[in-house]
């Protein structure tokens, strides 16, 4: 009998989960970017204050990624990946220096102003 | 007549030799192929493509990066313009990181370059464009070297397209091929936008 309950009781959780939309990764997640195709991926990015950023190079070619007096990864060669931390909250738009066209941004915002859906 | 202000027809001719000469390439587009096709679309397959070995596209894919290595060098030798440099770089760097993985994957398939009619001629041209590349100076250099590399790179797209990949048979060959696609399409896209910006000069 405790066993039905304890199915029912995580069946009911399950719904009421899916049903919700899933809530934003606790600060200090990390996220990762990854260079392919000539592209980020994602190409924009909200983030936490105290999250990590990592760009993670899948492609063939060698990539970067930078913010200038904000973030730089530096020439990063297929496989090799760069964290960053941000500071402040803020909208970051970004660039590999490389290749021209290949653009990103990051939004970094309060665990409030996410939860909210106020960024 | 300044060898720092040529003449517009001096320029158009060294296009249009340029231009000519990667027409004889093995890489050309097959007929029929729309010659304004962007970095989106395939420009055609390669002409002698039948039968090719993965040996063989091993050895195309390093004389392609190759030429255009060259052609890179020898803009970061004679131009003094920023965005033909910074194209320059860029290429040169791309096509450096490309080979090494080439090399690196035929060397753990234990697969030895062959060369073939199509990388015999790729080095052929890549060296007839260097004597006329050499003998150019100025905006005449920039804006043949940014004609030549919209010709070159629709010439490898299509070959990628037409003929690479579908002759490959080892899987990681194949998928190194699908892996390259994207930067070349890319160097294609900015080689048009480079050439278009010259001709506006012009």
């Amino acid at each position: 009998m405790r066993e039905l309950l304890v199915i029912a009781l995580l069946a009911l959780g399950g719904v009421t989960c899916a049903t919700r939309k899933a809530p934003p990764p606790a600060p200090g997640t990390r996220h990762e970017v990854q260079m392919r195709a000539v592209a980020f991926a994602p190409k924009e990015l909200t983030v936490h204050l105290g999250d990590t950023v990592s760009w993670k190079n899948v492609d063939i070619v060698r990539h970067n990624a930078l913010r200038p007096n904000t973030f730089d990864t530096g020439e990063l060669k297929p496989g090799e990946s760069h964290n960053w931390t941000p500071a402040d909250t803020g909208t970051y738009a970004y660039r590999c220096t490389i290749h021209q066209r290949m653009r990103g941004r990051i939004t970094v915002v309060t665990k409030q102003k996410v939860e909210s859906g106020k960024p | 007549m300044s060898l720092r202000r040529p003449s517009s027809a001096l320029v158009v001719l060294a296009i249009a030799t340029v231009g000519a000469l990667g027409g004889c390439s093995a890489l050309r587009p097959m007929a029929g192929a729309s010659p304004e096709s962007s970095a989106g679309a395939s420009a055609g397959g390669a002409a002698p493509t039948a039968g090719l070995t993965d040996a063989n596209i091993a050895a195309i894919v390093v004389a392609a990066n190759n030429a255009d290595i060259l052609y890179a060098d020898l803009a970061l030798a004679k131009s003094q313009d920023k965005a033909v440099r910074e194209f320059a770089t860029m290429v040169k760097m791309d096509h450096q990181s490309v080979n090494e993985a080439a090399v690196a994957l035929v060397t753990r398939l234990k697969v030895t370059p062959v060369d073939n009619e199509i990388s015999f001629d790729l080095r052929d041209d890549a060296e007839t464009k260097r004597l006329i590349f050499r003998d150019l100076e100025g905006f005449a250099f920039d804006s043949t070297y940014a004609a030549n590399e919209v010709t070159y790179h629709k010439q490898v797209l299509g070959a990628i397209d037409g003929a690479l990949i579908p002759s490959a048979k080892n899987a990681e060959l194949k998928a190194l091929l699908v892996q390259v696609r994207p930067a070349v399409a890319a160097h294609l896209s900015h080689a048009e936008s480079l050439a278009s910006a010259k001709s506006r000069r012009r």
